[in-house]
């Protein structure tokens, strides 16, 4: 298990200078992360940066509430295929949600996955603001749909992963939906428990502090796991 | 002065109690079309937030939500102007992105939200000039560095206007202090996020 390739590097900040996003895309180059997770306005240039490498280019689609209709998240998704986008990360209606209409929730999630085709299609299902009810039904809507993530959260307004959420979300999820912890993992050792709890993919902002703070702590990512490789 | 929210809850969990005694509401578009006809929002304005609440969307998607919000009847939208074009010295974006919204004046209303904090004082100088030259109405974003009643906050509503200024607030406590600090300022309303 390398834990470089568990990361999605993440730079959500909408009034980022250039300098910046120049040392976030080299630094998701230096340490050869899965894929970086980026605004929509900021795909053409994290192309520029990834095209040839082995490091995806996610975009946030309708981050962070997730409160359009469908057909304007799917047309966001095909724009930004077309700059590059190869995986997408879509909030989904939490409203839908939150009233159980689990039809409209189905809808979004099987045209959203007609809608990425062959790239990988991430759903955020803003865990803290769901039962666990609510979070098992989604997961199990996204394994019917062949949604490849089922992801905790935006970190929005702090709302953070939590060990029980990604546990609940890892029983209720089959086949190839796996599923992503995102949103207030800023250190190793809470990582660490992300993926102890069954977390795949992990959306953080501070990839690189981390992958230094295993180097400093021996380097064994999966010793460091106990048991889970 | 009117008062009002940026809706951050959805519908299934907000306090109606308080909307009930607010003005208007900023909600997402699919929240606009599924509280219309809510008997508990009678009388209450809905504003569609177009890109919200980052800005950071294509003016494709943009686009789309302005057609959308204006197939919900609403008469002004809440607009998130994309602010990296701003801070990667690209005023001639900005510019363009106002120039589109502009072209929606005569259907729908823009009011431009301006996220004070997110820009240094050059400029948020620029993106004053160019709101206040396509007639826009702007909402000014009260936040870190920004006083309500301060002298940067009174520099930035005399150059738009106060029948054309909204002020927005962080937080329901932090509009319930600022009132009356800016209750004679001419400001058309305020709002909070909620």
């Amino acid at each position: 298990m390398q834990l470089n390739r568990m990361i999605d590097h993440t730079f959500l900040k909408p009034n980022a200078t250039l300098d910046e996003y120049d040392a976030f895309f080299k630094a998701a180059l230096a340490f050869d992360f899965v894929c970086v997770a980026v605004l929509p306005t900021a795909v053409p240039l994290g192309y520029s940066y990834l095209k040839g490498s082995s490091t995806h280019l996610m975009a946030a689609i309708s981050y962070p509430r997730g409160m359009v209709p469908t057909l304007l998240k799917l047309r966001e998704v095909e724009e930004l295929m077309g700059q590059g986008a190869n995986e997408f990360d879509v909030v989904l209606n939490l409203e839908a949600i939150q009233r159980h209409d689990y039809a409209a929730v189905e809808f979004e999630m099987v045209e959203f996955r007609k809608a990425a085709g062959s790239m990988t299609a991430k759903v955020i299902l803003e865990t803290p603001l769901l039962s666990d009810e609510e979070i098992a039904r989604v997961c199990r809507i996204a394994s019917g749909c062949g949604i490849d993530f089922a992801k905790t959260s935006t970190g929005f307004r702090g709302n953070s992963a939590t060990v029980h959420a990604v546990e609940v979300m890892k029983r209720s999820t089959s086949g190839a939906t796996r599923v992503k912890a995102a949103g207030g993992i800023g250190s190793l050792d809470r990582l660490a428990s992300m993926v102890r709890a069954g977390a795949d993919r992990i959306g953080t902002s501070s990839g690189p502090a981390i992958i230094e703070e295993l180097g400093r702590r021996g380097g064994d990512f999966a010793g460091l796991l106990g048991g889970r490789s | 002065m009117k008062r009002g929210i940026l809706l951050v809850d959805t519908l299934a969990r907000a306090d109606f109690a308080q909307l009930s005694a607010l003005d208007f509401i900023c909600a997402e578009p699919g929240l606009v079309e599924a509280s219309r006809g809510d008997p508990r929002l009678a009388g209450k304005e809905l504003i569609p937030m177009i890109s919200s609440f980052l800005g950071s969307k294509t003016l494709a998607s943009k686009q789309l939500e302005l057609e959308y919000a204006a197939s919900l009847g609403s008469s002004r939208v809440l607009y998130h102007f994309d602010s990296f074009n701003l801070r990667r010295g690209r005023a001639d974006a900005f510019a363009a992105e106002l120039e589109r919204l502009r072209l929606w004046a005569d259907r729908l209303e823009p009011i431009v939200f301006l996220p004070c904090s997110h820009f240094s004082e050059a400029e948020l100088g620029i993106a004053t000039e160019r709101i206040v030259a396509g007639g826009l109405s702007v909402m000014i974003h009260v936040d870190a560095g920004l006083e309500a009643g301060g002298e940067s906050f009174t520099r930035l509503l005399a150059a738009f206007g106060g029948p054309r200024a909204y002020a927005a607030f962080q937080d329901r406590a932090q509009a319930d202090a600022a009132g009356p600090l800016i209750e004679g300022s001419g400001l058309r309303g305020l709002a909070y996020y909620g």
